[in-house]
């Protein structure tokens, strides 16, 4: 590490020899070859480092909330609950639940990708606060261990939004869990501190705000809401465990309090919370379609402050989870209007990519087929968050498998199908390698396949009144149970082929790691700096400091796009 | 080709925004003098009886010492912009937590009075704000029940009990406690000292 | 890119410039946007005990008035002035770091940690006066110490044990005959409103669990040969008026974090301290000098918002 920036401490200090810097050196090494040994990793400042290593963990937690979500699939093939007990279940949805959302999808777009990839992006060295950085993840794997040890210590069954007064109440672990969420917070905050400093002060001469990214657009919008929002979901988990360790009395209804103060203390954090998890996944697709098109995206400037729209009106609209929670009727109709706002810089967003696509040269890469793959699912999903918007259909929706099946539409088939994206297109910078097209493409078909299959059916179950978090529904309405049946084990056949495709895709890029071709600096003819370096590129990102002199889109004096097809 | 060649031109220009006009000696004293100042007033404010008003009034001046601190101590007064827009942000998103908080609370109590679940700011005029619901609630089913519990009039000057009224605080001495006010008035009254919790 | 803008002095003799800054105007307007943005976050963190506090006070005012004249009004004015002075002094740190008066900002940096001590002993003060008074949160308020006022101590020796969110049972030695009226005048006498007192002799049922706690909780009183002993002991369940319990969770769950926000404060300020007698500062770099000044100077301003709140609610 110390070596390393010295180097550059002194390549910079050097003004003089701007011509020909690197002629006479050999090109320097990749970041993931310029040192080795576990420690190098665990203790690195490299952004890059640090990025994989998120990525590395963010998957593995996928993979186990992926594998209870299994689990959960099983048990409701059949009406009965005979594969596990009520209350084994109520621990493993809660389970499914807190990892996926705060181990994984929280942290999976900004911390991940985002780390690697918006320092090369604006063309610096590194975020602007590279121990800062690495503390997020050293803050971030506490959390999480907190967070694993609560399945130890007995588990939880509070469901992952911790509502009073059961949560105080109960005689699972929720202390650790709910501590091991206020850890993960703080290392949200901290990410999106150094987001947003390193865009505002360490971009490249000649990258104005108008030729940034879009993902970056995104990835700042993000970075607001976790520093805005995120410390009100620490105070609230600070009441709480005082609410079960003191007995303070503020949420408590037995004590005094009030149960839907703690609603809304929640919701003000984790509404705007759901967008921490998508915006990032817009970015990626406005950046996708765009490249893999051959055409400037349409409308730059709508979607990139849509974007920040949807990070302000985030914070206005939490009450839309409350509606059936005793809230009042006032308040229920303020916040069902301002949800439905939120609905406006969505759609601009959608109609931009879709236009972007028109008369383009659209080439059915893996990634652009995740991108497509969203558009569809992330338009379902956003428009029958509609129905849940308003006040009357979401008095028969409300906790039922619609509900299920939206978020999932939304938070899977948006930020994880947009994620699995991101991570092919992207996957050649980061690693230096190709990945077998032929496969990619297939594990595409297939997660679009095993997507729908799994949650589509979760729409009807609900519109019929399946409740959500029943381990058992032969008892729910009799007179629907061949229905209620035959959904429901659709759903399951469904995610059997998406832990399928899962599986081709695991080993594929396992496979392209170690085996596959070696990536050229731009496969997919990229026109933003990240494409300029080396893939992988060196430690210090670029050998010779990048100036930026035209916009992320522009494709017009690029080379042609080296040919990307691998086979 | 641009004029943003030159190495961080862009950045620099920010950076002299907050660049440091070291602030006057005299400017942190007087500062100092009138944040003392305030405070006082704030103590004396409360001995004063001066009504509902006084909470307003204290975070009124509460708000001015802010002001100073965050203006002067902190040089936010001449900052960069960034850095001002960034502080009125984060108090602008308390305004929205309070503000949509507060409207759902003030406006819940006749949600409250019609399902009887919750028993909140049982000490004041809610109370007989609920009662008179509750009241017209059973006129209205009195019709079918002629069986009213005769509870709510009783309780309904609910108990305010300060220092003052202390002196009159009741003691009993029987087990089965005659204190209406010690549970608030509830139509259900199955449970009566523990509003049912609606979690969900 | 012709040469590196901003400072006089080449960037090789600017130590403190980390590597993957051009030039140190541009890392101290990183450090400063970071520092700011942590604050807004700061903000935001105690904005929403603020609106617990908000919804409480709203819930129930009476217990408000009530129960804040428990609080000292001159101890909490004289943390106030310690914490306006603290924000002073380091005020006048960063002043004397910005002429390069190295001698006055160690100075000054250290008379702020001892104000910061000071804050934090009144503090301790007080808190120790809550513990002995039983003005405790939630579950632990039994107040207690309310009991010594016409019999003394022998008020005190109760096994007490808080049965419900508004009531306490107190057990006295049966050695020592209490009347309700004592009863009622020791709380009066300490304005602690109560709602009722029942003699409950024989009707206190008590469910094993409280009972374990509340043999934790009495310590020494845990004597058998006392609470055991049925016969002619006095008992009696006092409740008390409004919502105690909740104003004392959260007194002490914004002064303590507060407080540790304090304490954090400190260990900042010596590590600034340190690094100032090191000669790590200049005219040229004082960075974490103003960062952890706009931290202090942010602390002082919750602590302007709580007394007024806490203390003074007429």
């Amino acid at each position: 590490m110390t070596t390393a920036g010295s180097t550059t401490s002194a390549s910079g200090a050097a003004p003089a020899p701007v011509g020909p810097p690197s002629a006479a050196a050999a090109a320097p090494p990749s970041y993931l070859a310029a040192q080795r040994g576990i420690l190098s990793w665990l203790f690195t400042l490299d952004h890059k480092r640090i990025g994989v290593m998120y990525l590395v963990s963010v998957l593995t937690f996928f993979f186990i909330g992926g594998l209870l979500a299994v689990v959960l699939r099983l048990e409701l093939m059949t009406a009965k609950g005979d594969l596990l007990s009520a209350d084994v279940y109520n621990k493993l949805f809660t389970l499914h639940g807190a990892i996926m959302i705060f181990v994984f999808i929280i942290p999976s777009i900004p911390a991940s990708l985002g780390n690697i990839l918006l320092p090369l992006m604006i063309g610096a060295k590194d975020v602007a606060f590279p121990r800062l950085n690495l503390l997020s993840y050293w803050i971030y794997l506490v959390g999480s261990i907190f967070l694993l040890y609560s399945i130890l210590a007995g588990a939880m069954d509070t469901g992952w939004t911790f509502y009073t007064p059961y949560s105080t109440q109960t005689g699972t672990a929720v202390i650790s869990a709910t501590l091991g969420v206020f850890i993960l917070g703080f290392s949200s905050i901290l990410t999106g501190l150094n987001f947003i400093v390193t865009i505002h002060k360490l971009r490249a001469p000649g990258l104005t705000w108008m030729r940034l990214p879009l993902f970056l657009w995104a990835t700042y919008a993000t970075a607001i809401i976790q520093v805005l929002a995120t410390p009100v979901l620490a105070i609230t988990l600070l009441l709480l465990v005082a609410e079960r360790v003191l007995g303070i009395g503020i949420f408590d209804p037995a004590m005094g309090g009030d149960p839907v103060l703690y609603q809304h203390f929640f919701w003000f954090y984790s509404h705007p919370a759901v967008y921490i998890m998508i915006l990032p996944a817009f970015g990626i697709i406005s950046e996708i379609i765009s490249v893999h098109s051959r055409k400037p995206i349409f409308g730059y400037r709508a979607i990139a402050f849509s974007s920040l729209a949807i990070a302000l009106l985030s914070f206005l609209v939490w009450g839309h989870h409350m509606f059936v929670s005793g809230q009042s009727e006032l308040a229920g109709m303020l916040f069902s209007f301002l949800t439905f706002t939120v609905a406006v810089p969505t759609a601009i967003k959608v109609f931009s990519w879709v236009a972007t696509l028109y008369k383009g040269s659209i080439q059915l890469t893996t990634a652009m087929l995740y991108a497509l793959v969203f558009l569809f699912t992330f338009t379902i999903g956003g428009l029958t968050g509609l129905f849940l918007g308003s006040l009357t259909t979401d008095i028969h929706l409300h906790d039922t498998y619609f509900v299920v099946a939206h978020f999932h539409y939304v938070m899977m088939g948006g930020t994880v199908v947009a994620f699995l994206g991101g991570l092919h297109h992207w996957w050649p910078k980061f690693t230096g390698r190709m990945f077998s097209e032929r496969w990619g493409r297939l594990g595409a078909a297939l997660v679009f396949i095993g997507f729908n299959g799994t949650f589509f059916p979760q729409f009807i179950l609900g519109a019929q009144g399946m409740p959500r978090r029943y381990h058992s529904y032969n008892l729910v309405a009799p007179d629907q149970l061949p229905l209620f049946e035959l959904l429901h084990r659709l759903s399951s056949l469904g995610s059997h082929v998406l832990t399928i495709a899962f599986l081709i895709m695991a080993g594929y890029l396992l496979h392209s790691l170690f085996l596959g071709q070696r990536a050229p600096a731009n496969p997919w003819g990229g026109a933003t700096l990240e494409w300029q370096t080396a893939s992988p590129p060196p430690t210090q990102n670029f050998v010779d400091d990048p100036v930026c002199s035209h916009g992320p889109y522009d494709f017009s004096d690029d080379p042609p796009a080296t040919s990307a097809a691998a086979g | 080709m641009s004029e943003h060649i030159s190495k961080g031109a862009a950045l620099d220009t920010n950076v002299a925004a907050t660049a440091h006009a070291i602030t006057p000696l005299r400017v942190y004293l007087g500062v100092f003098a009138a944040l003392l100042a305030l405070t006082g007033v704030t103590v004396g404010l409360s001995y004063a009886d001066i009504g509902p008003g006084a909470l307003y009034l204290a975070l009124f001046v509460a708000l001015i010492k802010a002001g100073l601190v965050v203006g002067y101590f902190m040089h936010l007064k001449q900052d960069a912009r960034f850095h001002q827009l960034i502080f009125f942000r984060s108090g602008a998103v308390l305004v929205f937590m309070f503000a949509f908080t507060f409207i759902d609370l003030v406006s819940r109590p006749a949600i409250v009075a019609e399902q009887g679940t919750l028993v909140l700011g049982q000490e004041r005029e809610q109370v007989a704000f609920e009662a008179e619901l509750r009241q017209r609630l059973s006129a209205a089913k009195a019709a079918a029940q002629p069986t009213a519990s005769p509870g709510p009039s009783a309780a309904a000057p609910a108990a305010t009990p300060t220092s003052a009224a202390l002196a009159t605080a009741p003691v009993s001495d029987a087990s089965p406690s005659p204190e209406a006010g010690a549970t608030a008035p509830r139509p259900g009254g199955a449970d009566a000292g523990t509003p049912a919790a609606r979690s969900r | 890119m012709s040469k590196p803008t901003g400072d006089q002095a080449p960037l090789l003799q600017q130590p403190f410039l980390q590597h993957h800054f051009h030039s140190a105007a541009q890392q101290e307007a990183s450090a400063k946007l970071g520092m700011w943005l942590f604050l807004a976050q700061e903000l935001v963190f105690f904005g929403g005990i603020f609106l617990a506090y908000g919804a409480v006070r709203y819930f129930y005012p009476e217990t408000m008035l009530s129960a804040h004249e428990h609080l000292s009004v001159p101890m909490g004015a004289l943390n106030t002035a310690v914490l306006i002075t603290s924000s002073l002094t380091m005020a006048l740190a960063v002043h004397a770091a910005q002429r390069g008066a190295l001698r006055a900002l160690r100075r000054n940096l250290l008379l702020t940690v001892a104000l910061a001590g000071a804050f934090l002993v009144v503090k301790y003060v007080e808190y120790a006066h809550k513990f002995h008074d039983g003005l405790l949160a939630g579950n632990y308020l039994t107040a207690h110490g309310m009991l010594d006022d016409d019999q003394g101590a022998r008020l005190q020796q109760a096994f007490r044990l808080r049965a419900s969110p508004e009531q306490v049972h107190f057990r006295f030695d049966a050695r020592y005959p209490v009347t309700r009226e004592a009863l009622l005048r020791a709380f009066g006498a300490h304005k602690m409103p109560v709602r009722a007192i029942t003699r409950a002799d024989a009707a206190l049922t008590v469910s094993e669990p409280q009972l374990a706690h509340a043999r934790a909780f009495n310590g020494a009183l845990d004597d058998p040969a006392v609470w055991g002993s049925q016969a002619g002991s006095n008992t009696f369940a006092v409740t008390f008026a409004g919502k105690p319990h909740i104003f004392f969770g959260l007194y002490f769950a914004m002064t303590a974090l507060h407080g540790l926000h304090v304490l954090i404060g400190m260990l900042l300020l010596g590590w600034v301290w340190r690094r100032a007698g090191r000669g790590d500062f200049s005219r040229a770099y004082f960075t974490p000098v103003e960062n952890v000044g706009l931290y202090w100077h942010l602390v002082d301003l919750i602590w302007i918002f709580l007394f007024p709140l806490l203390y003074l609610v007429r």
